[in-house]
């Protein structure tokens, strides 16, 4: 009985104990803060595989907390949730490892890694969040713990793009706040449930609600990075490539899209939502920005850039899958969540390698890279392959169960070739990369060559994470029907939410 | 035997491209085809698997038809094995071949064992996005040629993957006996036929054929003519709905469509100038037969029964003959052993023109037999091309001679293969002595003889300089000048044709050259009414 009021807090403190106690390290002590960091990671992720085992046997996890009257605080477990806390706590693991490696030697670590792993607690934060206020609280908190590490390098450039990216975020997290607090004044508190709640107040108006939805959906759309709402994105490649990592596939990006999926399936009920005819216009929204962003990374030569408009595109496949009411279409919107994370952390592991290597930021400096890394370009093909849905890799199964989704729900004639051309366009900007890397031959020297007199392409904790999750990719797709993977996850939340 | 089995065919050419940079030896390639000759040859017919853990439950099996496919598919990839270079068998060679054969193996191998439309597509995807490392090449022109291949093999791709989504959406099931259950989408259908008519080259979606063939490394070119072109077709023996009776729209469609490659690639292949382009047009030629006749089946579905199992041996002993050719015209090119491989090269070809007693001529007695006196005009017609190509082809043997030095292991292996090769697939009761069966033939020396006689006029006369395009015959060895322009078959038919028309009737000087008095003219004409009057009577 304890154990299932404490485990949320727990996963909660696994990250957030450490990142206290780091900002208080002098710069020098890189060992224990190796250690804190690792620690915290390790015992969040021995949590998180307790927690995946109960939300599978159906217990519950729940901690209650009054902080006023009619206002609770709630941290709640369930499969949703599960689906986000272990992409959240596995995909940090393998970044904190990664970022060790690559700010090795460079100032203000007990800064960054503070605030990163607050970033992380902010994510889990809201992964478990038990209601909309819950849920507001760790968004707000994670616009504040990602601002420092977007603006880290400190550089006017970096600075700017912070900058730009809270003057976004803010104005998003108000309009959330806003829909929020509406909502809350019209029922008095709005839980997470599965399958929805506001189909029973039968006595609100459909067109309140519909407001109050937009607003919502416009506050999370801002980080999901819906058209036009993106423009943050892109200037945020600024940061340092852990930090685009995580924020890609994890954190911020994928905080937005989470909440979009919270808001439809657990607050409105997706039949509820298609029913007041708001899922058509999000769905539309979705499918301009697949097409918008992937047209946008055609034109990209800096590779992050070209990375971050992908991120636009691919991220709204999950809001597409959402959309499209129908389970099919719910297991390939919820499976991409993870999906997508894995292969975009890989793509950005790569970029952060190259250019830590190499010095190459740029897409016309890769000539010929394949041979110098083949490790890191080997496990950006397959981040790469997997984002234009080649079998067997990941997105291959996202992209399938979308389109199922899609004829199943009536909707091939518009979503089905919105598929298509996003695979097309995602072939038509990465494979020139994967040309350039492999078969072409270096045409002049690496812009800034770091690796002289290195055994290996790179150290052991840059090189290894885009390894890692690059086989995870392949691995998830290849066993995607296997028991306790994403698939069989997304479809154990699908028969959940469309139990009614 | 262990039903597990099944699945090693493609698992081991899989397992060995993650090893492949270390892998120095040819008989490595070789030997990864090895289980699946096995496998054809003892596999326990119509044994299946099912790997429902694998990606979204896989599921294979092996029937007849599979079995067959193995076997000669194997033995092809086998053959290509040979005929890598040396230099792309080193550590750290250009272009990934090693990495790039097995893997399209592996899919290769993978979607003729399947037995559910996905694993069927991982295998064809595998396979296709794989061979952009056979075809590519050092030159310009062959990135280019690697280049649209892979843009037509992707569309291909997601083509196919619409049509997926449409067939699972309608049978709620992945397998392929499943699948007809209820009557297909239109849609689907006509997805189905692209995305397949693409590998098979209906005309249309040909393009990336003609520069593959031509520019790929031979190798390339082998594997890309026998087992993966084969496998477009064995893709729709899979998926369409024969038996079934759906909108005889389709059926016409892919009836004209492959009537359209027919000719199109007998026109267009005979006045070729390269063996190799030749030999592309000529797979083009024989692609549209058996677009045609799926799309007969399609519309007949009381015939079915009979004809399939006949397209499938056509298709097998296609699949053998034309690498065979490609490699046969390689080794004489290179210059060893004319004596052994001019009189192999001749035997191939009255193989692929349906010679009596050859393989290729038992096939089509068979198909004869099978389509009961239907479409005897298209039979005719599909020789008449067969054999107007492969006289081209013979013809142009005699100048493609380059001095270089060939490996006796190579000269070998083609050797051994090419009794299996002339008489595939083993169809002996098709087997026959029919004077008819040499009609085809007999029209199409008939033919190039009389254009032989047009164009001998027509080059007499001086010319423009800036339509050097006009000279199409031989005589003029200007292969590399014009390669580029001749490749470009729209180009090799009209430039002519238009040349005909505006200038070659009056010259600049105003004197008729061509007028109908010449002789020629009667003779081409005459000619062509006869061709028409026999044509209609048969």
């Amino acid at each position: 009985m304890t154990m299932s009021v404490w485990l949320p807090v727990g996963i909660l403190l696994s990250s957030f104990i450490p990142g206290v106690l780091i900002f208080f390290q002098p710069e020098e002590r890189h060992r224990l803060r190796t250690w804190l960091n690792l620690l915290g990671a390790l015992v969040k992720l021995l949590l998180v595989g307790v927690l995946i085992w109960g939300v599978f046997h159906e217990q519950v996890f729940e901690t209650r907390w009054t902080m006023a009257p009619g206002l609770e605080f709630v941290l709640h477990a369930d499969a949703l949730s599960v689906l986000f806390v272990s992409l959240s706590t596995l995909l940090w693991l393998v970044t904190t490892i990664y970022a060790i490696g690559y700010l090795e030697r460079t100032p203000h670590r007990s800064r960054f890694f503070g605030f990163f792993s607050l970033c992380v607690t902010a994510t889990v934060g809201l992964a478990l969040a038990g209601n909309l206020f819950t849920f507001v609280v760790f968004y707000e908190l994670l616009t504040l713990a990602t601002y420092p590490l977007i603006a880290h390098k400190g550089s006017p450039e970096a600075l700017r793009g912070a900058r730009i990216y809270l003057r976004y975020t803010l104005f998003g997290g108000l309009l959330l706040m806003i829909g929020a607090v509406w909502l809350h004044t019209l029922t008095g508190g709005v839980e997470f449930v599965e399958g929805g709640i506001l189909d029973q107040y039968t006595n609100l108006d459909q067109s309140t609600l519909r407001w109050i939805f937009l607003l919502l959906i416009v506050g999370l759309g801002v980080k999901a990075a819906l058209v036009p709402l993106h423009g943050w994105l892109p200037q945020a490649m600024v940061a340092p490539a852990p930090v685009s990592a995580l924020l890609h596939a994890v954190a911020v990006v994928k905080a937005g899209a989470f909440g979009i999926v919270r808001v439809i399936y657990d607050v409105y009920g997706v039949e509820f939502a298609a029913e007041l005819g708001v899922l058509t216009l999000l769905g539309a929204v979705a499918s301009i920005t697949i097409i918008y962003g992937s047209l946008k990374a055609l034109s990209q030569d800096h590779l992050k850039k070209r990375l971050a408009y992908s991120t636009v595109s691919q991220v709204s496949y999950i809001v597409l899958g959402t959309a499209i009411l129908g389970p099919l279409a719910t297991i390939g919107g919820l499976v991409h969540l993870v999906h997508q994370g894995v292969m975009k952390i890989t793509l950005f592991f790569a970029a952060g390698n190259y250019a830590e290597a190499l010095g190459i930021h740029r897409i016309s400096e890769m000539d010929g890279v394949g041979r110098r890394m083949p490790g890191t370009t080997l496990a950006f093909s397959i981040g790469a392959l997997g984002m234009i849905g080649i079998p067997p890799v990941a997105g291959f199964i996202s992209k399938w169960y979308l389109g199922l989704g899609a004829v199943e729900a009536g909707a091939a004639a518009w979503v089905v070739p919105v598929l298509i051309a996003s695979s097309l366009l995602n072939a038509a900007y990465f494979l020139p990369i994967l040309y350039r890397a492999w078969f072409k031959s270096p045409s002049r020297p690496w812009p800034a060559d770091r690796t002289a007199g290195c055994a290996r392409e790179l150290p052991d904790p840059l090189l290894w994470p885009p390894v890692t999750t690059a086989a995870l990719a392949l691995l998830i797709g290849l066993f995607a029907a296997a028991p306790y993977s994403p698939l069989e996850w997304a479809e154990l939340i699908a028969g959940r939410e469309y139990r009614q | 035997m262990n039903t597990l089995m099944l699945t090693i065919p493609p698992l081991i050419p899989l397992v060995l491209a993650c090893f492949a940079h270390r892998l120095q030896s040819r008989w490595w390639l070789f030997g990864a085809a090895l289980p699946a000759l096995y496998l054809g040859l003892m596999g326990e017919p119509d044994s299946a698997i099912s790997l429902p853990w694998l990606m979204l439950g896989m599921h294979f099996s092996l029937d007849t038809t599979a079995q067959q496919f193995l076997v000669f598919g194997s033995m092809i990839w086998m053959l290509a094995a040979l005929h890598i270079p040396a230099d792309d068998l080193m550590t750290g060679a250009a272009g990934y071949r090693k990495q790039s054969f097995l893997l399209a193996m592996a899919g290769n191998l993978l979607l003729i064992i399947a037995a559910d439309m996905l694993t069927f597509y991982v295998g064809f995807a595998l396979m296709g996005l794989s061979a952009y490392g056979l075809l590519w090449g050092a030159s310009q022109r062959a990135r280019q040629a690697a280049r649209v291949y892979l843009v037509f093999t992707l569309i291909g791709e997601l083509a196919l993957f619409s049509a997926l989504l449409l067939l699972m959406v309608n049978s709620d099931s992945l397998l392929f006996e499943e699948l007809h259950a209820k009557p297909l989408p239109e849609a689907a259908l006509l997805l189905l036929l692209l995305g397949f008519g693409i590998k098979v080259a209906i005309p249309g979606l040909h393009f990336w054929l003609p520069r593959a063939y031509t520019l790929a490394p031979l190798f390339g070119v082998v594997v890309l003519s026998g087992p993966m072109m084969k496998a477009g077709l064995l893709g729709w023996l899979r998926f369409l709905p024969f038996g079934t009776p759906v909108d005889p729209l389709w059926g016409e469609l892919l009836l004209f469509l492959g009537v359209v490659g027919v000719i199109l690639g007998m026109l267009i292949g005979a006045v070729q100038r390269e063996s190799r382009s030749v030999l592309a047009y000529s797979s083009i030629s024989k692609m549209g037969l058996f677009s045609a006749l799926i799309g007969f089946s399609l519309n007949h579905p009381g015939m079915v029964a009979g004809i399939l199992p006949v397209i499938v041996l056509l298709a097998l002993h296609h699949l053998m003959v034309k690498p065979m050719l490609f490699v046969g015209l390689d080794l004489w090119q290179k210059g060893s052993s004319t004596y052994l491989i001019l009189p192999a090269l001749i035997l191939l070809s009255l193989s692929l023109v349906a010679f009596p007693l050859t393989g290729g001529g038992a096939a089509k007695n068979l198909l004869s037999t099978a389509l009961n006196g239907n479409l005897v005009w298209l039979m005719l017609l599909a020789g008449i091309a067969a054999a107007v190509l492969t006289v081209r082809f013979l013809w142009l043997l005699k100048r493609s001679k380059r001095p270089v030095e060939s490996g006796s292991v190579s000269l070998l292996g083609w050797l051994v293969l090419l009794p299996v090769a002339v008489w595939a697939p083993f169809a002996w009761d098709g087997m026959s002595v029919e004077a008819k069966a040499l009609l085809p033939l007999i029209l199409a020396v008939v033919l190039m003889l009389i254009g032989r006689l047009l164009w001998q006029r027509f080059v007499a006369i001086p010319l423009p300089t800036d339509f050097r395009i006009i000279r199409l015959v031989p005589r003029f060895s200007q292969i590399d000048k014009d390669r580029f322009r001749v490749n470009n078959g729209v180009q090799q038919i009209w430039l002519p044709l238009k040349q005909i028309l505006s200038h070659r009737l009056t010259e600049p000087g105003g004197q008729p050259i061509a007028s109908l008095r010449d002789s020629a003219i009667w003779w081409l004409m005459l000619m062509l009414a006869l061709l028409l009057a026999l044509i209609l009577s048969l």
